[in-house]
């Protein structure tokens, strides 16, 4: 519901500003020493002051918006869990790209996210697709541009 | 006339052309393809464009933008699924078409209008550019940093979205730009400690983030293992004239065109708002100004026409800021931006003295491109539906290795791919959030523009900032600075009236 979201989205907006304002900005902001320059930690509260009056802002609008006024959001609902588990398994991927290498890595990955989103394709489809994707990378990255893709640091 | 040559001289070879017509064949693809965008399309590509020659680089962009802005109004002619909001003004006409045995027709028509749009909003650029880089070489600090402040609050009042989550995104890219070594004290910033954010947080990464990784997130946590592919296919009708487009016919909404050409290019030039809000506006003043008006929204060639034109005229008119200004006005220009910078062309006024050739060769590849989109187009009318039938299951685990891969290649920094996923999950936040990407994006990069301009006028005037608007330009750019934000204070003045009155 619309006015579910902007009050989770402004109190997001609310502590994520206080947090910057009242320690991560004072405590990683150099001094400045030089006359009539603005010191460097100005513009930074300016931002995050600017973006908690709007978080307040919006906060208070949602408070005082009537119970009827619910937009159609419901299409647009979210499956946390999902959501949740799709950004784990990214994150995974990534850091045994790092560990284990670019092309052992989403040679296990994508074979696996194939299937998962399509359940009838056949594997012989999978193994094909995979590999025109790792050798598309080698030919177009490693051999064209000359970037090396990770080895990973185990191997 | 050197310069002009030398220019063109520069685009005007074979593997810049092959470019061109690469990137009107990843265009084509990726903008009939529903829920894949030009946009996306062109951060992916960014990093490879950073390691060949900027001649080959920037036709690669215009050439993708410009083919995939026809290429959206595909799916919304054929399966009446438009990829986007812009491309949903194409549908209202364009699917009608279809039902009617009319898709080639249809198909053949907006490619017509979108390239003769596309080439007059280049010709009007190109006419307009040199004027004005010459009023902005008058420009100095203060007048810059109003110019960003004013760009910002145009996108955030008059784009799409709320106002405040506009403003907040606007903020939040602000500050986002802040991130690195300050540019007086050569001090750390809000690095945390970390030696990789010295540098800053880098464009290609968040880019890439904020609109592909992003999207690729979206789409795997939404999906449904049960989606099964529409087959969009133009039946060939019996009829020839419902399978082509006569002249007589292209010319007798040649006035359409035109007008909503100059509309797609009014809206271009102001920054952040361009071609989601431009088909329709377009289609809104042909539809008043049609003869036939009843006809709109049924199959109306002069509609579809009008709207397709309204899309594509905006990307010659984007440019204008970002060429005379070196302010991007949406975010492939943001990209182009990313581009040629990287290769040492610093975008703005100066470079019309300094650098002219760049400034004819960029215009030459924009008028390329509109004829190397126009045959590629022509020739692929037929099958284009074909695409269309590309599973999302199928497309988004590949689209997002090309993400990591792209990311990785552009700083070969492991570093780089962490900060992509984080504006992954920024950015598929904001979008569910309605926060205005675009506006956050274009910020970020006018941040640091911004900062030194407001700390060159502080040192300028003794830390007294009111002084700038003893500048005439300051006074015409705080003015009309007001005057947007009156102008939003009334429209929500008299929106809580008529909400209270029940009108």
């Amino acid at each position: 519901m619309k006015k579910n979201t902007d009050f989770k989205y402004s109190l997001v907006c609310i502590l994520f500003s206080l947090v910057f304002l009242v320690w991560l900005i004072p405590a990683y902001t150099p001094k400045s020493t030089i006359k009539g320059d603005l010191a460097s930690a100005v513009l930074p509260n300016i931002m995050m002051g600017i973006i908690l009056i709007c978080g307040v802002v919006m906060l208070v609008k949602s408070l005082l918006t009537p119970k009827g006024e619910e937009g159609a959001q419901k299409a647009d609902a979210v499956r946390p869990g999902r959501l949740a588990a799709v950004l784990i398994l990214l994150l995974a991927y990534l850091l045994a790209l790092n560990y284990v290498g670019f092309y052992v890595t989403t040679a296990a990955a994508l074979p696996l996210a194939l299937r998962y989103f399509n359940p009838g394709l056949r594997w012989w489809r999978i193994a094909c697709g995979t590999a025109v994707l790792l050798v598309f990378v080698f030919l177009l990255f490693e051999l064209g541009l000359a970037v090396k893709m990770p080895r990973g640091v185990l191997l | 006339m050197n310069d002009i040559l030398t220019g063109i001289g520069l685009v005007f070879g074979v593997r810049q052309i092959g470019m061109m017509f690469l990137g009107a064949m990843i265009g084509i693809i990726v903008g009939a393809i529903p829920g894949l965008t030009g946009t996306m399309a062109i951060a992916l590509v960014l990093p490879i464009t950073l390691y060949v020659s900027p001649w080959l680089g920037i036709p690669l962009i215009l050439a993708i933008y410009k083919a995939s802005t026809w290429a959206g109004s595909v799916g919304s002619i054929l399966l009446n699924t438009p990829g986007n909001a812009a491309c949903a003004a194409m549908a209202l006409d364009g699917y009608p078409l279809k039902q009617e045995g009319k898709g080639l027709k249809a198909l053949k028509a907006t490619l017509l209008s979108g390239v003769l749009a596309d080439f007059l909003s280049d010709i009007i650029a190109i006419l307009v550019c040199a004027p004005l880089a010459s009023i902005a070489l008058m420009f100095g600090p203060p007048e810059f940093m109003l110019l960003v402040v004013m760009a910002l609050m145009v996108i955030a009042t008059v784009g799409s979205g709320n106002f405040f989550k506009s403003i907040i995104a606007a903020a939040f890219g602000l500050f986002l730009a802040l991130v690195g070594l300050d540019p007086v004290l050569g001090s750390p910033r809000l690095t945390f400690g970390m030696y990789q954010l010295m540098d800053g947080i880098r464009l290609v990464p968040l880019l890439i983030g904020s609109f592909a990784f992003s999207e690729m997130i979206q789409r795997m946590a939404d999906m449904r293992e049960d989606a099964a592919a529409v087959r969009a296919t133009i039946d060939r009708s019996r009829q020839r004239e419902n399978n082509t487009l006569s002249i007589k016919e292209f010319f007798s909404h040649a006035g359409a065109i035109i007008r909503s050409t100059l509309i797609g290019t009014g809206i271009g030039i102001l920054p952040g708002i361009g071609s989601g809000v431009s088909p329709w506006v377009a289609y809104s003043a042909s539809k008043r100004a049609s003869k036939r008006p009843e006809e709109y929204g049924k199959g109306s060639l002069e509609g579809l026409m009008s709207a397709q034109a309204g899309a594509n005229s905006v990307s010659g008119a984007n440019l204008i800021p970002l060429l005379t200004l070196g302010i991007p006005g949406d975010t492939v220009a943001a990209m182009l931006i990313g581009t040629l910078v990287a290769h040492g062309i610093n975008p703005g006024p100066l470079i019309f003295e300094r650098s002219p050739e760049v400034i004819y060769a960029i215009y030459a590849t924009l008028i390329i491109c509109d004829a190397v989109y126009l045959l590629v187009g022509w020739v692929t009318c037929h099958t284009v539906g074909h695409i269309t039938m590309v599973k999302n299951s199928l497309l988004v685990p590949f689209v997002t290795v090309l993400c990591v891969v792209g990311t990785y290649a552009y700083n070969r920094s492991f570093f780089d791919v962490m900060v992509m996923f984080v504006f992954g999950i920024i950015g598929c936040g904001m979008k569910r959030t309605g926060t205005n990407i675009p506006i956050f994006v274009i910020a970020f990069i006018l941040g640091s523009i911004f900062e030194t301009n407001l700390r060159q006028s502080l040192v300028l005037y003794d830390g007294n900032l009111l002084g700038i608007f003893g500048r005439p330009i300051c006074m015409l750019l705080g003015a009309v600075l007001a005057a947007v934000v009156v102008r939003k204070l009334v429209l929500y003045c008299r929106g809580k009236v008529n909400e209270k009155t029940g009108k």
